[in-house]
């Protein structure tokens, strides 16, 4: 199934392909994708225009986030602030704008970096067998025995409120539950007929695990890193609106809602837009984990 | 099945000496002297005294080896010591006397509310697979899911001042005290609270019956003439039922924690505001002892739902 001597790039399209009859491109894959899953779809859409609007929130925001300007205090929805004005009389629209940064920021790297580790931590749990595999499995229970929210919580309170904080907290979140999920995929690629062979050839514990055992897992790893991005732009929202996450002055989804319950009837907006960028994107977000699970790996329906 | 009992009990013992040592690591993280901070706190500013810091020490036991600290600290939890505050200085078990019950309330108001939507919902959805009836009953499940909590529960409070001009009444009056105003005042945050936990239980139980509907044992009930309802009723929700029963428990611990966010939106005076303010005023011994006891509560949990699986369900080998 996996050949050696390929490009590094082509790993990902290769474990998506191995799971379907025929080999067909990375592009192929993505015409079908499109063509049979029209909500994991508009999920990517979402996706891509948040990307596009984090890169360039400088060229798409009318106002500096952080500029203060009394006329705009409370402001409605107009063509100079199309999303209304907050208590400090900050433009709305723009700090949204601005806004998508922390989040992507946050996502991106939390998970990516969480379940990257995981992954090995897992990989390494099931080659390695044994007392090491007993004890790592042990030290997953330990922390995945407290919820998320409440271990986030407590790793905030001991390190102090930044957005850096926030993505080490989610880290250490991510990582035991992207080795435990990885650990079933790796126990069933370590019986293959192949992991033997490349021992017998005397392939070392490196060599197996990373050209053998982690090439294998990469599709399963895809989806897990899609979900986690979304649970991460909820948790870095959360946590900011508890003033745990990002520092006040930065513009934050989950920071601008801090307080703005207080000022529903006056300005209506500093709730509803906010709110709703984080429900929306969250939303897209889990269709299009939801539809890569269908496609990428059948077994995982049902699991969150 | 006793073999099983026994050995799920076993491990849960490292496990929740883990946790005890995780909360306990985590908050010797925290850079600066607990001493300095409680004798800061004591209104003394930023000028304290060496003695004084050092007497605070010597009382606080930081002085000590820190496994020498870590293993008081286990005693004094066995005892049900959870240490003093270090910015009221009073006991934190009588506060958390106060406060547990609250957030135990809320977390039953809002799985029971769940659970009563959600189970007929589900059941009804997977009854009529692919209708209008179907399609509707996922979307909610869907949006259930992909929606968080909070967001949910600061648009409750929205629409309620909104179009209602009503504000929930804050803060909290006893169940048993004043139980309308106490009901008046947890519904909202309940409903915020269980609307994750209705989606993801109502497709749990879709799927469950969907699955249950292809036995033979199905089939069976059906050819020889039992009506649709008895076959539903008797046949396939007792079977479809057991996986929802376990997926609440562990839900409820879930949601125990997921109190933190909605007891802070509707000023609700249960554990989450403890914590949430205990953090920010950093006031460390109130944060350990309120995760420590969610953690092992969670655990608790998580075991009774393990073992109450293995009693329903016997043709399931635990080897």
């Amino acid at each position: 199934m996996i050949q050696e001597g390929a490009g590094r790039a082509d790993l990902q399209g290769r474990a998506i392909g191995a799971l379907r009859p025929g080999r067909r491109t990375a592009w192929q894959n993505v015409g079908s994708f499109f063509m049979r899953k029209p909500l994991g779809t508009f999920g990517a859409v979402v996706a891509i225009i948040l990307i596009l609007v984090a890169i360039f929130a400088p060229l798409i925001a009318n106002h500096d986030p952080n500029e203060t300007n009394i006329k705009y205090k409370f402001a409605k929805p107009s063509s100079e602030t199309w999303f209304g004005g907050d208590h400090l009389g900050r433009d709305v629209f723009s700090r949204i704008v601005y806004g998508a940064r922390i989040s992507l920021y946050v996502g991106i790297l939390s998970s990516f970096i969480g379940s990257t580790i995981g992954m090995l931590v897992g990989v390494a749990s099931v080659h390695f067998g044994g007392l090491t595999d007993l004890i790592v499995q042990r030290l997953i229970d330990g922390l995945m025995a407290f919820p998320g929210l409440l271990l986030a919580l407590a790793i905030m309170a001991a390190l102090g409120s930044s957005v850096e904080n926030v993505i080490i907290a989610l880290v250490i979140i991510y990582i035991p539950s992207t080795a435990r999920i990885l650990r079933s995929q790796a126990l069933a690629v370590k019986g293959m007929d192949f992991i033997l062979a490349s021992r017998a050839v005397g392939a070392g514990h490196w060599r197996i695990m990373l050209r053998h055992m982690v090439p294998n897992c990469l599709a399963l790893y895809i989806v897990i890193v899609t979900f986690q991005l979304g649970g991460a732009i909820i948790a870095e929202a959360s946590l900011s609106f508890l003033g745990l996450g990002s520092p006040p002055n930065v513009a934050s989804w989950g920071g601008m809602l801090t307080g703005a319950t207080g000022f529903v009837r006056v300005a209506p907006g500093m709730v509803v837009f906010p709110g709703l960028a984080i429900a929306i994107v969250v939303f897209a977000w889990n269709l299009l984990g939801d539809s890569l699970r269908d496609v990428l790996d059948p077994r995982l329906r049902g699991a969150r | 099945m006793q073999a099983y009992i026994a050995r799920r009990v076993l491990l849960f013992i490292p496990t929740l000496i883990f946790v005890t040592i995780v909360v306990f690591v985590i908050m010797r993280v925290v850079p600066g002297d607990p001493a300095q901070l409680m004798a800061m706190a004591g209104g003394e500013s930023s000028d304290v005294s060496e003695e004084r810091v050092a007497e605070l020490r010597t009382q606080l036991g930081t002085d000590k080896p820190i496994h020498v600290q870590y293993v008081k600290w286990v005693w004094n939890l066995l005892h049900l010591d959870f240490g003093r505050s270090y910015w009221f200085n009073s006991k934190i078990y009588d506060d958390l006397g106060e406060r547990l019950p609250v957030t135990m309330e809320l977390t039953v108001l809002a799985v029971l509310w769940a659970n009563l939507v959600a189970i007929p919902l589900g059941v009804l959805s997977a009854i009529k697979q692919d209708t209008p009836a179907d399609y509707a009953s996922r979307i909610i499940a869907l949006l259930g899911i992909a929606l968080p909590n909070f967001w949910v529960g600061v648009m409750i409070v929205f629409f309620l001042v909104l179009f209602f001009n009503w504000i929930p009444p804050l803060g909290y009056e006893d169940l048993w005290e004043n139980p309308v105003k106490n009901l008046q005042q947890l519904m909202f945050p309940a409903l915020a609270l269980g609307f994750s936990n209705m989606a993801f239980v109502a497709r749990v139980t879709r799927s469950s019956v969907l699955e249950v509907f292809r036995e033979d044992y199905i089939r069976t009930a059906r050819s020889k003439g039992l009506a649709e309802r008895a076959v539903i009723s008797r046949h396939a929700l007792k079977n479809a039922l057991l996986p929802v029963i376990t997926v609440t428990g562990y839900e409820f611990g879930r949601l125990l924690a997921g109190t933190v966010i909605i007891e802070v939106i509707f000023v609700v005076p249960g554990m989450g505001v403890f914590l949430v303010d205990a953090i920010s005023r950093r006031d460390f011994p109130v944060v350990q002892a309120v995760v420590t006891i969610v953690a092992v509560l969670v655990l608790v949990l998580n075991l009774v739902m393990d073992l109450i699986y293995a009693w329903l369900n016997p043709r399931i080998s635990y080897a």
